[in-house]
């Protein structure tokens, strides 16, 4: 199945608590590409890019409101010859600002300094994050970072396979 | 059914093999902090919330960790290498769970409730439209 992945090579984060508007430019969210699409998380990755201490405190969950009206950022095809009818969008950016579910927004908590820190989460055959059709709480992934620190600039890409 | 196909990603497994699964920790997701050049995370800087979930790696360190998920809840679980006290299961998931009473007591994996909203959905009996 097509594997994409979204890259945002450098943004700063936004601390924002639960249930609050994300602020545009300061999360990475993915969407489902169609109602009825499945999709399957296989790595998140941060590179710390900031001059200076940046403790930076990422989680990696779901979105209890979903955007709308979404400003697509890169995603690319790993395979040259994976092609599908709809793929994920990659955004940072949107009317409807997504919102971090209070109860399923942080599967991942990936703390980290932004000064030379780097993160790598990969999945297992066994333990996988998907998400499923477009719309909430289900629809949509989102790397953002929780209240507190002081976050820094990141480079991140996620790894999608539309199953 | 104790086999699986490890993941081309993963720097641990390079190539695609089919391999016995002969623990509960075979198969789970991985996860590198590396602070080895950089001011890393302490304690009293994480936030309140975060404290138990957080894996806290200081400066010039580099963590490495297998991660499952909770068969029932699915909320994150780190494995702790130096853990001593068993870590609780569920039989039939066969699967660790995490410590939270309430996933101790029933059986209700969240990988069920997806498969079942997917196929209601395909089916068009539901339609998912806003917050669950």
């Amino acid at each position: 199945m097509p594997r994409v992945t979204g890259a945002i090579p450098s943004w700063t984060p936004v601390a924002v608590a639960d249930t609050t508007n994300f602020t545009d430019g300061g999360h990475q969210t993915i969407q489902g590409g169609s109602s009825t699409q499945r999709g399957e998380c296989r790595e998140v990755y941060i590179g710390g890019q900031a001059g200076a201490s940046s403790p930076t405190f990422f989680v990696f969950g779901r979105t209890s409101t979903v955007g709308g009206t979404l400003t697509a950022l890169r995603l690319a095809a790993m395979d040259p010859s994976a092609t599908t009818a709809s793929l994920p969008t990659n955004f940072a950016a949107s009317t409807t600002k997504p919102q971090r579910s209070a109860t399923l927004g942080m599967l991942l908590t990936l703390s980290m300094n932004a000064f030379g820190g780097v993160v790598r989460w990969v999945n297992g055959p066994d333990e996988i994050i998907s998400y499923l059709g477009n719309t909430a709480s289900l629809g949509e992934l989102s790397l953002n970072a929780f209240t507190g620190g002081t976050p820094g600039l990141v480079g991140t890409h996620i790894v999608i396979e539309v199953v | 059914m104790c086999s699986w196909i490890s993941s081309s990603l993963c720097s641990k497994r390079t190539a695609i093999s089919i391999t016995m699964k002969t623990s509960l920790k075979d198969g789970s997701s991985y996860l590198i902090i590396d602070h080895s050049e950089s001011p890393g995370i302490n304690p009293e800087q994480v936030p309140l919330r975060l404290r138990n979930s957080t894996l806290i790696t200081p400066a010039g360190q580099v963590t490495e960790r297998d991660v499952q998920f909770c068969a029932h809840c699915g909320a994150q679980v780190i494995l702790n290498p130096l853990r001593e006290r068993p870590r609780s299961y569920c039989a039939k998931c066969d699967h660790y769970i995490c410590d939270n009473p309430v996933c101790n007591k029933t059986c209700e994996p969240v990988k069920k409730l997806f498969d079942k909203i997917e196929k209601e959905q395909n089916r068009g009996t539901i339609v998912l439209t806003d917050n669950l």
